[in-house]
């Protein structure tokens, strides 16, 4: 019955970056076999590989060594390493590639980004393993 | 650990500067993600694909000549011009980058989209939308 305030803990390619993240989605899906058949009396499923991706929110950072300068640099290459804790005492850790990256600038707002990571596994040579749960 | 207004971004577009004319920029870099799970992956896998960069802008029309509206309108159709994204304003530099897509050849922006809104009393506003083709990379110095 516990009740968690967030207090996420986000790190990417070793860069610490939840001092500029102001919200985090960690998005589990796992793609759902159809396999009703006649005899079924509901639609019937069998689970498939899951999925795991992390979009996240904040300040834009352009010091070298920040936000910007690190993802901006992991696009289109190979999976770095990420470590993910909602709680900033437990979470998970693995690979992952940088899926999108928006830099937004308003009038009288403050520069923010956000960016999607995808999970791929426990290597940068993209093994497919689970993302590690510690 | 920065937080930066966003007061003195600049933006060029063809060598013209229209940040005097606009309130909103938004740079999407997008990555496809190729799928390559295999029977022997726990999980669902996949590599980067090629980058795609676009910039959306926003902001009040000045349509007198060299200025955003004219200046976008003649890229309509035309081929790749160059465009400076400078978040910071001081770019660039080591803690201020500039986004530069570079025409030459085939790389530049084209103008994806371009839309002029017009109500009766208010101020004429615009939005274009530019798809970059080829590099754009951040510089620092």
């Amino acid at each position: 019955m516990a009740r968690t305030i967030s207090d996420l803990d986000f790190t990417f390619n070793a860069v610490l970056l939840e001092d500029e993240l102001a919200s985090a989605n960690l998005n589990f899906d796992v793609p759902s076999a159809d396999i009703t058949a006649f005899a079924d009396v509901y639609q019937n499923a069998l689970a498939g590989k899951p999925g795991f991706n992390m979009d996240v929110a904040g300040s834009y950072d352009p010091a070298a060594s920040q936000g910007d300068a690190t993802i901006f640099a992991a696009l289109g290459g190979v999976g770095l390493t990420y470590d993910v804790e909602p709680n900033g005492v437990l979470g998970y850790n693995g690979y992952a590639i940088v899926k999108s990256y928006s830099i937004q600038v308003a009038v009288n707002q403050a520069i923010k980004y956000t960016a999607s990571f995808m999970h791929n596994g426990l290597s940068a040579a993209a093994d497919g393993l689970a993302p590690t749960r510690a | 650990m920065a937080r930066i207004m966003s007061n003195p971004a600049l933006f060029s577009y063809n060598a013209v500067q229209i940040e005097d004319e606009l309130n909103s920029i938004v740079q999407t870099i997008d990555v496809p993600a190729a799928d390559i799970t295999a029977f022997a992956d726990v999980y669902q896998n996949a590599v980067a694909g090629k980058k795609s960069v676009r910039t959306e802008i926003g902001g009040s029309a000045d349509l007198a000549a060299s200025q955003g509206w004219k200046t976008l309108f003649a890229g309509i159709g035309a081929g790749p011009k160059s465009t400076v994204l400078d978040p910071v304003g001081t770019g660039p530099g080591a803690n201020a980058p500039e986004y530069q897509c570079t025409a030459s050849g085939l790389t530049g922006v084209l103008v994806a989209a371009m839309k002029i809104s017009l109500p009766v009393g208010d101020a004429a506003r615009y939005t274009a939308t530019l798809q970059h083709s080829g590099l754009t990379s951040r510089a620092v110095a």
